[in-house]
């Protein structure tokens, strides 16, 4: 048959029908599809995927809570946190997550949390701010969370807006992760990146090969995101709790690069203010020793045990006042 | 707008609706209205360049129009007005950089101070297309073998029409233009059918060329960082990228017309299953191919004249097919190389012949014709090496690293020696990007050879409901799930 050439072929009641139940099986099968995967991925119990997860159904309560990026995630050990300062402790860092991205979650946590104290770990660049959501699947199954979405649509609301209103628009942004998690969830084994995971701590047995940086750089700060950690802290100390911003240890080579790390610090200071405290690593002796760091910025396990032992002390002192 | 964003999702079914839903008196002017809309999601204010250039070769043809065919002297002055408008604008906007940068690096070797300023101008998507499309069109007027059209919207839309706008296939006025005056009426079987087709394209581009993209990108990006058998496979990869995403991008377009009842020329037809250079011609990018037999290989004399000036016709095709690509060394070699194939292959044809009856080649049918397949498939990766390198050095450094480190990255391979699996055979990626891409080329090697035979439409149809939705259901799912949405742009609209 020449389907250029044939008779005008109505659009009739059973072709209607016809389309209309092959529609509803596809929406049937997506559906089934999405929902076994955000089953799958909420039952994970270690790693990043789970830190949020664990953040959005107020699974996690501890009394120090540390929040930021690999900077946070690689560096603040609750153990040690916890046997110095006898509180508990849990590191919720994301990795490649700068506050401006985990602001929703952040909030979330002062909401329904009575932790005493919250960490707030930033590096040198976490004042500049993002164009895009980073390794969103981890996000993805709840994005009905009020603070979650809008914290997350400042920074792609196209994006956010496809995400939550167009029915399974979520599977097509879903990579690999996403389904090995889903998967991993469902038969209760955990990702082999995340074995290590204590309290959301993954330390880091690596060893620095690479030479250090050799280029200086100029961090951006936007004024944007320097007010996101200021309405932060304020809800913060609203609810009784009390902020504390680290800048933690970086490769003394990698300080000397940064141009604008004592304009970086004093926009730490000012966002802490008099009430909350800001402790800055990036003068500590941690610094002069490479053995101690897996890159410019982030220290190996040996690195964080120590590093997590002097900011314990310091804690310990912070929660006697 | 990209054929594979959520926007099109929205808009294609409106304009289908619209389209059917409207008189046909009025479907003209909705689908001129959706195409500009089309191509301004992309850049409002180079629209213009569309309108002028319709303005002027709509003007231009009905000028010739008024006089006969014979008259050259009074039509001639007005092909010219339309081809220097259209070539200059292509001219300044694509290759006005590339000639200066050449006329610079001359003036440097000849100690010539040349001061001429660079342009920042940004490439009008599809801008190539577009303008071969209404080249052919004002030749064909002014050589009689197409009337002017005398209805703007309608000349307008043939120059503008959405599914084939910005990478083709590049539409003959004597196909396009009476189809868009005809009255289409619904027909659910090429609805259907168009909407299959249109699938199969976005399969091929989000889950095929966009996963294997990311390993490729990889390689091409950092070629010294590889040697032998990385850059083998990163050069394979390319040639299922390429082809999966502009043939991915023929297939929607094809498609969507033709839910509407419009019918666009073939553009790919199963090229890597071609036995010569020759042949792969006559299967990939068909439009362009046959646009240049008609509009520059013909008019040179193609190959009724003495044997040197035929191999300098094809030879000149090649190259100018070439830089049609872009305004790159890269591109211009590639043509080159293809035209070097091309003729090297006339020259030997008795030699070979020759060969294949001494080694007995011909005794085993499918044997040779693997030989063959498998011999054109890897010129043809030899010269994509040239198209997808940024630049003549990284190419030269591929093509001869290919081989020179293939002893050395296969013993790294075989020991797994400071992880050459993961570098070398994984591309730093997941292992289950190259499993998937693996899969779905096989996938795809088997749809197109059976397609081939024209089993795959018929074959699908004459499975029962179940079978048959699975299959669909198959498809759009692995798309939605698998595709790789991430705003990738086809690699054709560049040109």
């Amino acid at each position: 048959m020449n389907l250029y050439t044939s008779s005008f072929n109505r659009l009739r009641l059973p072709v209607l029908f016809k389309l209309l139940v092959f529609l509803l099986i596809l929406f049937l099968i997506l559906w089934m599809i999405k929902t076994s995967l955000y089953a799958g991925v909420t039952k994970v119990r270690k790693g990043q995927v789970a830190t949020v997860g664990k953040i959005i159904s107020h699974q996690q309560n501890p009394d120090v809570a540390i929040f930021g990026s690999s900077v946070a995630w690689v560096h603040f050990n609750p153990e040690i946190i916890s046997n110095i300062t006898g509180r508990s402790s849990y590191n919720f860092g994301l990795n490649g997550t700068p506050l401006t991205q985990y602001q929703g979650l952040l909030k979330e946590f002062i909401e329904y949390s009575d932790s005493e104290v919250i960490v707030i770990a930033g590096t040198f660049s976490e004042f500049s701010g993002r164009e895009a959501v980073a390794e969103i699947y981890r996000f993805t199954p709840y994005l009905d969370n009020y603070y979650l979405y809008e914290g997350l649509e400042q920074i792609d609301p196209n994006l956010l807006w496809k995400m939550k209103y167009v029915p399974f628009y979520p599977l097509t942004t879903l990579d690999y992760n996403f389904f090995q998690y889903a998967v991993y969830g469902y038969l209760g084994r955990i990702h082999h990146d995340d074995e290590t995971e204590v309290n959301g701590f993954v330390p880091q047995h690596k060893i620095w090969r690479d030479s250090p940086r050799e280029t200086s750089l100029k961090a951006t700060i936007s004024n944007k995101v320097v007010q996101q950690y200021k309405a932060l802290v304020s809800l913060a100390n609203a609810r009784n709790k009390k902020v504390v911003l680290v800048l933690p240890p970086i490769y003394y080579e990698g300080v000397m690069k940064i141009e604008n790390l004592q304009e970086i610090k004093e926009v730490f200071q000012s966002i802490a203010g008099t009430d909350n405290y800001f402790l800055d690593y990036t003068s500590n002796e941690i610094c002069l020793d490479k053995s101690l760091f897996y890159n410019n910025t982030h220290l190996n396990s040996t690195g964080a045990d120590i590093f997590s032992e002097d900011f314990s002390n310091k804690l310990s002192i912070i929660l006697k006042q | 707008m990209l054929f594979n964003s959520f926007e099109f999702l929205i808009f294609f079914p409106t304009v289908v609706a619209l389209f059917f839903l409207l008189p046909h008196r009025f479907r003209w002017l909705l689908l001129l209205v959706a195409s500009y809309t089309f191509y301004m999601f992309w850049r409002v204010d180079y629209a213009i360049i569309l309108v002028i250039s319709t303005l002027i070769d709509y003007l231009c043809s009905l000028m010739m129009d008024r006089h006969p065919v014979e008259a050259t002297s009074k039509r001639k002055p007005w092909l010219w007005v339309s081809l220097f408008t259209n070539l200059a604008t292509l001219f300044t906007f694509k290759y006005y950089n590339f000639f200066n940068t050449a006329a610079k690096d001359l003036a440097d070797v000849l100690g010539v101070s040349y001061a001429a300023p660079a342009f920042e101008l940004l490439l009008p998507m599809g801008i190539s297309f577009y303008t071969f499309q209404t080249m052919s069109y004002t030749i064909d007027v002014y050589y009689g073998r197409q009337k002017a059209e005398k209805h703007f919207g309608i000349f307008a839309l043939f120059v503008t029409f959405f599914p084939q706008l910005v990478a083709g296939p590049i539409e003959r006025a004597g196909n396009l233009i009476d189809q868009l005056k005809e009255k289409h009426e619904f027909n659910y079987e090429r609805v259907t059918s168009g909407l299959k087709l249109m699938a199969w394209g976005l399969f091929k581009k989000v889950v095929i060329a966009d996963r294997l993209a990311v390993m490729v990108n990889q390689v091409y990006n950092n070629p010294t960082d590889y040697e032998g058998i990385p850059l083998i496979i990163a050069t394979v990869f390319f040639a299922f990228q390429i082809y999966c995403d502009f043939s991915g991008y023929s297939d929607i377009a094809i498609g969507s017309a033709q839910v509407m009842g419009f019918r666009l020329m073939e553009n790919f037809r199963r090229p890597y299953f071609s036995k010569s250079i020759r042949e792969f011609w006559s299967r990939w990018h068909i439009s362009l191919s046959t646009w240049f037999r008609d509009y520059l290989y013909i008019p040179l004399g193609g190959n009724r004249v003495v044997k040197w000036r035929w191999y300098y016709n094809i030879f000149i095709v090649f190259l100018v097919s070439g830089f049609w690509h872009g305004a790159n060394w890269t591109f211009i070699v590639w043509g080159a190389l293809h035209g070097f194939y091309q003729i090297f292959g006339f020259l030997t044809a008795k030699q070979r012949d020759t060969a294949v009856e001494l080694l007995g080649l011909g005794r085993n049918r499918i044997f040779y014709k693997f030989i063959q397949v498998g011999t054109t498939f890897s010129l043809v990766c030899l010269a994509w090496v040239f198209f997808r390198a940024n630049n003549i050095s990284d190419a030269w450094y591929i093509t001869t690293h290919m081989f020179s480190g293939f002893g050395e990255s296969a013993r790294e391979i075989m020991f797994n020696v400071n992880g050459a699996w993961i570098k070398y055979l994984l591309f730093n990626q997941p292992p289950n990007t190259i499993a998937l891409s693996l899969f779905f080329i096989i996938i795809l090697l088997v749809i197109e050879y059976f397609h081939r035979k024209d089993l795959l439409n018929s074959g699908v149809n004459s499975l029962p409901t179940i079978a048959r939705w699975g299959f669909y259901y198959f498809l759009l799912i692995t798309i939605i799930t698998l595709g790789v949405f991430k705003s990738n742009e086809f690699i054709y609209f560049q040109f």
